[in-house]
């Protein structure tokens, strides 16, 4: 029996979902995926039309996603790539080691606010946790979060004078203000603020990240006042720095705001010393100087994100309509990059998970490799060295891709 | 015209002919009545749809801003209770999903699919000179009315290149929500690296549409995502099969049993034209594929026009009819499976059957 199944507009909104009891009746569609060779059925392009050469990495899978290289590396442990299995969605993964957490003060109780937290945000500009893993066994932690290309840090980094155009810095710094403005609306003071942790995506939207030492208000509190602080001392305000017993918790991050500004626009530092300690005795004194070239309007917000008196500086409302802020600035000086990984040659920031797909699909063994989503788990690693031995001596089996071709489904559709 | 308002008691559900959106969304028949015509409306129930409501609200207010003969427009939208109603023209063939699952399972007439590329190319052409990529172009967003007219829907997860007065030349966000339509992705949608994509993204679209309507099957569909990523990543290129693209392959299966000369895959043969038409549309290189009004210029897009009555589009498309209300119509409305069954046996007119 042949179903209609054309009945009006059905295939709007997810028509896989779409079942028509009529369906029942049509063939199984069978498919020839067992041992095609591909080149009879899909051409091959010319080398030049591959975007992605084979060299293969051990497969690991975590959850569903699965690994890549390393992106980063902090006290806790590493952040790597990854890739959602589903949906081929980018992703970074925090690991944090429990053996290494308990070495950093408060290191256990900082992760788990910092989740608290970062699961009930969502804004264009805070950095999205999207799923977390544990492996009991190997006492590790996985933060999946959304995809970065860099941190401000790195891109200073990468430049001669530290330092980007004016037209860069003003851009990330608006969407560091949006999104600290969510923060303080949501009752939260983040009090780490610097150019490190402010991450840059692929289309150049900053995602104020680590919420590691933030801190939540009572929803009850009368102000947002508060008694400690944790965050990186060259970013600390005269009223932490001269050890006040509690201070304001917004001004702290709009100060922190106005050292990362000045950071990113001159290179420089407002406060420097040789030790925490002079570092700290310079802060409290307040005074600092702004370098020559720098624009009056921009001088003008420094002074005002930088005031001593936390009750006389800069509010984010009047961050938000001071001239600097509000102004279009000419793109004048070139757009700098987002630097490449280290040991890394790729200006594209492309995928860096291929080569561990590839090894999941066509290692010789493990193509099959299956994995529970429930729980974590890894693909054991010792085995394929031998493997990779055997590959020479052995003639090269085929291809273990299963493209798909539609099976002749000739019972079906016979003229009756 | 017929004005549609958005008033509930206008309209008299009917039948349950869809189901999409995880459950969220029901599309039904329904009697407009103060007008007495026949009209079909998704309802999307609120409740559903935490995740997903903003994909809805790009879907509404794409498709009530945008207007041209091959977009499928809402008559109207509104909120009436737990859901929000979209009344839309009645697509009397349904989509071309359908039509494969329904009849063409291997693969629609060759005529038939450059009329239904045609109307998709006008409604992208259309998009895409105003900065919007649809992001799903694929065979269940592409519906056929009655008189044969292909109409692209599915804007959900269309996005708008125009921000702030500008136009961006690239585009990096992914469509997460998208993984139904990842075997439709293009190569450099599904990189994620800082070359982004444009509109160029639903033109490698088109092509896999073609294969999967050409074909009755899609590439790649029964490849778990991260190797169809692999394979479209490596260079591997889908085609239409036929004569000339099958016979190697037969050689070396042949000893299986599971092929067989006679079947009607292997005595087709696709015009130069078309396999041109596909293989300019899957270029990796996204600078090398034609845009839309490029590719409406196509030889393979000449036969198909609109006068030649003998083989329009209904007629290729036989022996499939398109619904007729009429037939349902008086029919009691509160038994709705019955209904489709019923539904079901109106369409067929099984003496026809040609291949």
């Amino acid at each position: 029996m042949m179903a209609d199944g054309n009945a009006g507009a059905m295939a709007m909104m997810g028509v896989e979902g779409y079942y028509h009891p009529a369906c029942e009746d049509i063939h199984q569609i069978d498919f020839l995926n067992d041992d095609e060779p591909l080149d009879n059925i899909f051409t091959r392009v010319d080398s030049a039309q591959i975007i992605y050469t084979p060299r293969r990495k051990p497969a690991k899978m975590v959850g569903k996603y699965l690994m890549g290289d390393m992106l980063g590396e902090g006290s806790y442990g590493k952040v790597k790539e990854a890739i959602d299995s589903e949906t081929l969605c980018r992703r970074a993964v925090k690991i944090l080691k429990k053996k290494k957490l308990r070495k950093i003060p408060n290191g256990e109780q900082n992760v788990k606010s910092e989740i608290s937290m970062l699961k009930r945000l969502h804004h264009r500009n805070v950095i999205e946790l999207l799923d977390v893993l544990y492996n009991e066994e190997k006492q590790k932690m996985y933060m999946v979060m959304e995809f970065c290309v860099a941190g401000l840090q790195e891109m200073l980094e990468s430049t001669p004078d530290k330092k980007l155009p004016i037209w860069q810095a003003h851009k990330y710094f608006t969407q560091l203000i949006v999104g600290l403005e969510y923060l303080h609306s949501q009752g939260i003071i983040h009090k780490d603020i610097k150019p490190g942790n402010l991450l840059v995506t692929l289309d150049q939207v900053l995602k104020i990240s680590d919420l590691g030492v933030a801190e939540t208000l009572d929803s009850f509190a009368k102000d947002d006042e508060i008694v400690t602080s944790q965050g990186s001392p060259a970013f600390q305000p005269p009223e932490i720095a001269n050890g006040l017993d509690s201070f304001y918790g917004f001004k702290v991050d709009v100060w922190a705001s106005g050292v990362t500004l000045y950071n990113i626009t001159t290179g420089k530092y407002p406060f420097e010393g040789d030790n925490i300690f002079r570092l700290y005795e310079n802060i409290g004194k307040g005074k600092y100087s702004i370098p020559e070239g720098v624009s009056k309007h921009l001088d003008d917000l420094l002074t005002g994100m930088l005031q001593y008196e936390p009750s006389k500086r800069f509010t984010i409302q009047q961050i938000k309509l001071h001239d600097w802020f509000r102004k279009k600035h000419p793109r004048t000086l070139e757009f700098i990059k987002p630097p490449s990984l280290p040991d890394m040659d790729d200006p594209l920031h492309s995928m860096t998970v291929m080569p561990y797909i590839d090894d999941l699909y066509r290692g010789d063994e493990y193509e099959d490799e299956e994995y529970d989503d429930n729980y974590v788990e890894d693909i054991p690693l010792e085995p394929r060295e031998v493997q990779v031995e055997e590959k020479r001596h052995t003639p090269k089996k085929k291809p273990k891709s299963k493209i798909s071709v539609k099976k002749f489904s000739f019972n079906s559709c016979k003229p009756s | 015209m017929v004005d549609y308002q958005p008033v509930p008691s206008h309209y008299q559900l009917l039948t349950v002919i869809g189901k999409g959106c995880e459950e969220a969304a029901s599309i039904s028949l329904a009697k407009h009545l103060p007008s007495g015509t026949v009209v079909s409306i998704k309802r999307i129930n609120l409740e559903m749809i935490e995740n997903d409501f903003n994909i809805v609200k790009t879907e509404i207010l794409m498709t009530r801003q945008l207007q041209q003969d091959n977009l499928l427009t809402y008559y109207c939208t509104f909120v009436h209770g737990r859901y929000i109603w979209c009344v839309m023209p009645l697509m009397e063939y349904g989509s071309c999903k359908d039509l494969i699952h329904a009849h063409f399972t291997e693969g629609l007439p060759e005529l038939a699919i450059a009329y239904i590329l045609r109307d998709v190319l006008m409604a992208l052409d259309y998009l895409h000179t105003r900065g919007i990529i649809h992001r799903s172009v694929k065979a269940s967003h592409i519906l056929l009315s009655e008189d044969g007219r292909a109409y692209l829907g599915g804007l959900h997860y269309s996005h708008d290149m125009v921000f702030n007065g500008q136009r961006a030349r690239k585009v990096h966000h992914f469509p997460v929500r998208a993984a139904a339509s990842l075997n439709w992705h293009s190569p450099e949608l599904l990189e994620q690296n800082m070359n982004g994509y444009d509109t160029k993204s639903d033109i490698y679209s088109l092509g896999i549409t073609a294969c999967e309507l050409a074909n009755g099957a899609t590439p790649f569909q029964d490849l778990p995502p991260m190797q169809m990523l692999l394979e479209k990543l490596s260079g591997t290129v889908p085609r239409l099969l036929d004569a000339n693209t099958l016979p190697e392959t037969l050689d070396m299966e042949q000893e299986q049993g599971e092929l067989h000369n006679d079947t009607a895959l292997f005595q087709r043969s696709f015009t130069p034209h078309f396999h041109n038409f596909v293989h300019l549309c899957l270029q990796a290189d996204p600078f090398q594929r034609p845009n839309a009004a490029q590719l409406l210029n196509h030889p393979y897009l000449k036969r198909a026009k609109r006068k030649s009555s003998a083989d329009n589009l209904p007629t290729l498309l036989q022996p499939v009819k398109p619904l007729s209300p009429e037939a349902i119509l008086p029919r009691d409305t509160c038994d709705v499976e019955d209904l489709a069954e019923k539904m079901s046996e109106v369409e067929v007119e099984e003496a026809s059957w040609i291949f």
